[in-house]
């Protein structure tokens, strides 16, 4: 213990490293922020007034144009359709994820090895599982099929049919993900003091009660988060739909389809503007969610 | 239009500006390369005063025999040129354009590249690649010794921008086992394009319930393959003088092209949902395929138990017209270009281009091999080697292009829509894509 | 039913929900693995077979010798090594920032810090890509590893886990003298090793398989990364699906390794809050 007649001046100075210390804190991640991602934005933003075609320094200033023809665009608008039909997976993998932590946070011999497993699709490289994806999606000689047809079903087209070819993407997604949804609802578990739980169970409640008034609430942090950021992962969705492609672009989404303009067509400029547009639509989401899930941060 | 300068701008983006410039933003540097002034940018001057020896860089989309052999070619041409040094970096194919845009956007691009024969219209437009020297390769030259289809697609405003690599044509492949099965001769191949109509008919298995089991051939549209139709039916698919697509306004291509769509959605030769077309002729499930010389080295290994026929692409009267689709080494508006040009001119030289069809399979564009005995030793090669006698330049090679093809395309597999409006909007888009970007 | 009954078959249940689990994420898994052990042609198939015809090492050798894997294998570990120490560092700090501490502008930077996850990456890799180079670090170690060392989404991870520990826990810590650093070092680090493992094992599985920035970056031989060299196994007409596969199978290998060592804090059960 401090003693007391020194209390005035050290007092003055804690405030003062109160003060300081938060942007101590968090100044490393804001500079880094700023540079690689800000000021890219920032360089950005010009360019989508402008025609630039990437392929030369050269651009004229176009004004409003790219906005103008954005609003006209029927692919455009088409290709943010065939993204809302992805909101699906975010649910999915949130509720799968928790399901197996819960699992996983049961006390039985031998649990490290399917956290091992459990976890190994999200470490595999998205590119060698969607070849393999792509093998078992075959419709006439895929494992898939053959599994449907096993159990008397008929098989179905998958990613070579335009109707179902969104749902083989996040069935795909699904299965390489979710290990690392796992993986936060688990650290979110292990946060739940057993006391806690054995409380609610002296008091009478059965494990599923307990888990639906003290476990699930108390998962919050865990929640919002990754509510927060599948949302924004699912506006963002390139990869998946790049490699496990449908017939009649419907599994293109937007990120698709402005890398589609700006790396194949040469539009730049015209890719800049969309992409602002689409900041701004996942930026009102994002604060409509926190406004919904009453989130403490805003 | 108003011209960007840097006063509209900063005008309206101030702050962002004042941001982008402190941080040094190569964006909104002058163009420093003017595109119809290649001659300004010369180093090489420099270079030669001080005898240092200049370094060219170069890239290439990748793969093991191509870099192996690039590599030992380097190595030849800088012991025959001591002035010149090349560092080489090998690009996977899949990524390519991805990379080098953003080094076109700066002044970090190769000296000498590959790039899609399509893309050397719209760089040249824009100053990122400059002419071949003259002095170096002279057009009469090349267009003496060259075969014209992998060379016309390089020009620009009358200027060769670069030379031909990686020269495909359209060959027919077909399976020999299933074509004895069907009562044809496996021997010959489909020598016509009724002939080859109707053996996609007799080699397609369906079963009762409407499955299929084998097709007859797995064609889905692959745009060589139906150009080459186009053009040996006499229709007009692209305008030269105009620089556009004019299918959907000429009856003999959209004809054509209804005929050979008529080949999926009619006779049911293929479906998409049965089977990848090639995986599936390298399990014996698809008879007969058109496609690239380059599958006669593939074939053998990914297949070594598929028993198949190659031949000429099948034939209108006397045409065997085969769209060639070729990449095209060019060199970027801040190369040397002397040096560069003299390095390009060793990699399409006869010697390099002999051996590179001997080790990798891919077609020379010098019209002088077209007779060598020793490439043409191979019988299959041999067929390969043929048919750049009837070759055409093919128009849709960029990935832009061939992607508006093969959406529209796939409507014409898969959707009722008119044959006509579906061609004409595809004809648009892609007349679009030639006149963007630039 | 007696109690042990119960007991008994509750476990049964829960290992049949477990092997079930197991089956399907493993299946594929499984098949990556074995498929890297076959011929190219085993590839095509008609049905295929989940067993390789032989077990032969051939693909493995082949990208070490023919491929270098030997060097692409250092680098990446090189790369991920120093991003996800970096991160750690970074993170937690602003975490921790933005979790426990009310100052000016605090909304507004966090906000700041999420809307910088909400641009697609085709909009501003190339002015990234202009940045970097005007900085001459185009094919370099520090233009490679500096864009990727840290990840807004795990500093909004670190926030939320952190806002739960308890004030009073901290405030107990400053009265005893502690300055804001040592009750960081002292208080804080201890109390949230699962947040630490888990933004540990993110941020290398991104690193790991980072391939957009590498691929712009990089054009030196040198420099190259595992993600890049995979790329390069396949070519415009023919894809190595052998050489891939065994090289997806060797990439995993570190990766699995380190999430093993990590995975112990999950079992240790430390709880976040520090209500004991």
């Amino acid at each position: 213990m401090k003693t007391q007649h020194t209390a005035v001046h050290p007092r003055k100075k804690r405030i003062t490293a109160l003060k300081a210390a938060p942007y101590l804190f968090i100044g490393p991640a804001i500079i880094y922020i700023f540079c690689v991602t800000l000021l890219p934005v920032i360089m950005a933003l010009p360019i989508s007034f402008t025609d630039w075609s990437a392929l030369s320094p050269n651009k004229n200033f176009v004004a409003f144009d790219n906005y103008v023809r954005l609003f006209h665009d029927k692919d455009f608008w088409t290709s943010c359709l065939t993204m809302l039909e992805f909101f699906i997976y975010v649910p999915l993998v949130m509720l799968l994820g928790l399901a197996v932590a819960v699992l996983l946070n049961q006390k039985l011999k031998g649990i490290k090895i399917f956290r091992v497993i459990f976890y190994s699709p999200v470490i595999t490289s998205t590119i060698a599982a969607a070849i393999l994806f792509d093998w078992f999606y075959q419709p006439t000689y895929g494992l898939f099929n053959a599994i449907l047809k096993f159990f008397g079903f008929s098989g179905i087209g998958w990613v070579t049919d335009s109707s179902t070819a969104v749902l083989s993407v996040i069935l795909f997604k699904l299965w390489k993900d979710f290990g690392a949804t796992m993986l936060i609802y688990l650290a979110g578990l292990q946060d739940i003091s057993p006391e806690l739980k054995e409380a609610a169970a002296i008091d009478g409640a059965s494990s599923w009660k307990s888990f639906c008034r003290i476990t699930f609430p108390l998962l919050k942090p865990a929640h919002t988060y990754l509510l927060m950021t599948k949302v924004i992962g699912v506006f963002m969705i390139f990869q998946e739909t790049y490699m496990l492609e449908g017939p009649l672009h419907s599994t293109r989404t937007v990120v698709n389809y402005i890398y589609e303009k700006g790396f194949q067509s040469f539009q730049m400029g015209y890719a800049s503007a969309m992409s602002f547009v689409l900041f701004v639509i996942v930026m009102i989401m994002t604060i409509i969610q926190y406004k919904v899930t009453k989130m403490d941060v805003l | 239009m108003k011209k960007y300068t840097k006063k509209t701008l900063g005008a309206l983006l101030a702050g962002t500006m004042m941001l982008s410039a402190l941080s040094g933003c190569g964006a909104e540097k002058a163009p420093d390369s003017a595109p119809a002034d290649p001659a300004a940018s010369k180093p090489e001057s420099q270079a030669a005063v001080s005898g240092e020896p200049v370094t060219l860089t170069y890239w290439q989309h990748s793969s093991a025999a191509r870099d192996e052999m690039m590599t030992s070619l380097v190595e030849r041409f800088e012991k025959e040129n001591p002035d010149i040094k090349v560092k080489c970096e090998f690009i996977p194919e899949a990524d390519y354009s991805q990379k080098l845009i953003p080094s076109l956007a700066t002044d970090t691009a190769p000296d000498v590249f590959q790039v899609q024969s399509g893309m050397v219209p719209k760089l040249a437009e824009v100053g990122a690649i400059q002419p071949v020297d003259e002095s170096v390769m002279p057009a009469s030259m090349i267009e003496q010794d060259f075969v014209a289809a992998a060379t016309d697609g390089l020009k620009y405003q009358d200027k060769y921008y670069g030379m031909p690599t990686d020269v495909q044509t359209i060959i027919c492949f077909w399976n020999k086992t299933l074509a004895s099965e069907a009562g044809l001769d496996a021997e010959k191949g489909p020598q016509t394009w009724d002939e080859c109509f109707d053996w996609a008919r007799k080699m397609t298995k369906t079963g009762a319930d409407g499955t299929m089991s084998q097709s007859g051939w797995g064609t889905k549209g692959y745009a060589p393959e139906v150009l080459s139709y186009v053009e040996q039916m006499g229709g007009r698919f692209f305008d030269e003088e105009k620089n556009q697509f004019v299918f959907a306004d000429d009856p003999t291509s959209v004809e054509a092209i209804t005929n050979w769509v008529s080949l999926y959605t009619k006779d049911k030769v293929y479906d998409t949902q049965f089977s990848k077309n090639w995986a599936g002729f390298r399990q014996g499930l698809v008879g007969m395929m058109l496609g690239h010389p380059a599958m006669l080295g593939n074939l053998p290994v990914t297949a070594p138990d598929l028993d198949f026929g190659v031949s000429l692409i099948p034939a209108n009267g006397d045409s065997r017209a085969s769209c060639l689709t070729s990449w095209g080494y060019v060199m970027s508006a801040k190369a040397p270009s002397e040096q560069a040009t003299r390095f390009i001119e060793f990699l399409s030289s006869e010697a390099v281009e002999k051996e590179w069809t001997l080790k990798t399979g891919e077609l020379p564009a010098r019209k002088a091999l077209l007779n060598d005995p020793e490439i043409l030793a191979d019988p299959k090669t041999a067929i390969a080697i043929n048919s750049l006698n009837d070759s055409f330049v093919g128009r849709l090679q960029t990935g832009a292009l061939n992607g508006a093809w093969s959406e529209a395309y796939e409507k014409l597999m898969h959707t009722e829509e008119d044959i006509q409006t579906i061609l004409s909007d595809c004809q648009a888009k892609l007349n679009e894509e030639l006149a963007s970007g630039l | 039913m007696t109690n042990k009954q119960n007991e008994l078959l509750k476990k049964a249940g829960l290992y049949l929900l477990l092997a079930v689990v197991t089956v399907i994420t493993a299946f594929p898994f499984l098949w990556m693995i074995l498929s890297s052990f076959k011929e190219s042609s085993e590839f095509y198939l008609l049905t295929p077979k989940l067993l390789p015809n032989s077990f032969q090492f051939d693909n493995f050798v082949e990208l070490f010798e023919k491929w270098s894997f030997g060097s692409y294998y250092k680098n990446s570990i090189i790369v991920t090594a120093v991003q996800v120490v970096a991160n750690i560092l970074i993170v937690l700090f602003a975490g921790y920032g933005f979790a426990k501490y009310d100052f000016k502008g605090k909304h507004v930077l966090f906000m700041i810090v999420l809307a910088s996850t909400m641009i697609p990456w085709v909009a501003t890799i190339i002015p990234l890509y202009i940045i970097t180079n005007s900085l001459h670090l185009i094919d370099t170690y520090m233009g490679l590893i500096i864009p990727g060392m840290a990840d807004a989404f795990s500093i909004f991870l670190a926030r939320n886990f952190m806002s739960t520990i308890p004030t009073p826990l901290l405030e107990a810590a400053r009265i005893d003298g502690a300055g804001e650093v040592k009750v960081f070092f002292r208080v804080v680090l201890p109390q949230v090793k699962p947040l630490i493992a888990v933004i540990a094992i993110q941020k290398m599985v991104s690193s790991w398989n980072a391939f957009q920035w590498p691929l712009l970056v990089v054009n030196s031989e040198e420099l190259r990364t595992l993600p890049l060299a995979m790329a390069k196994l396949s070519s415009q007409y023919y894809d190595s699906y052998n050489l891939k596969m065994a090289a997806a199978t060797l990439a995993i290998i570190p990766v699995l390794l380190l999430y093993i060592a990590f995975q112990k804090y999950f079992v240790e059960g430390i709880s976040l809050s520090g209500i004991k």
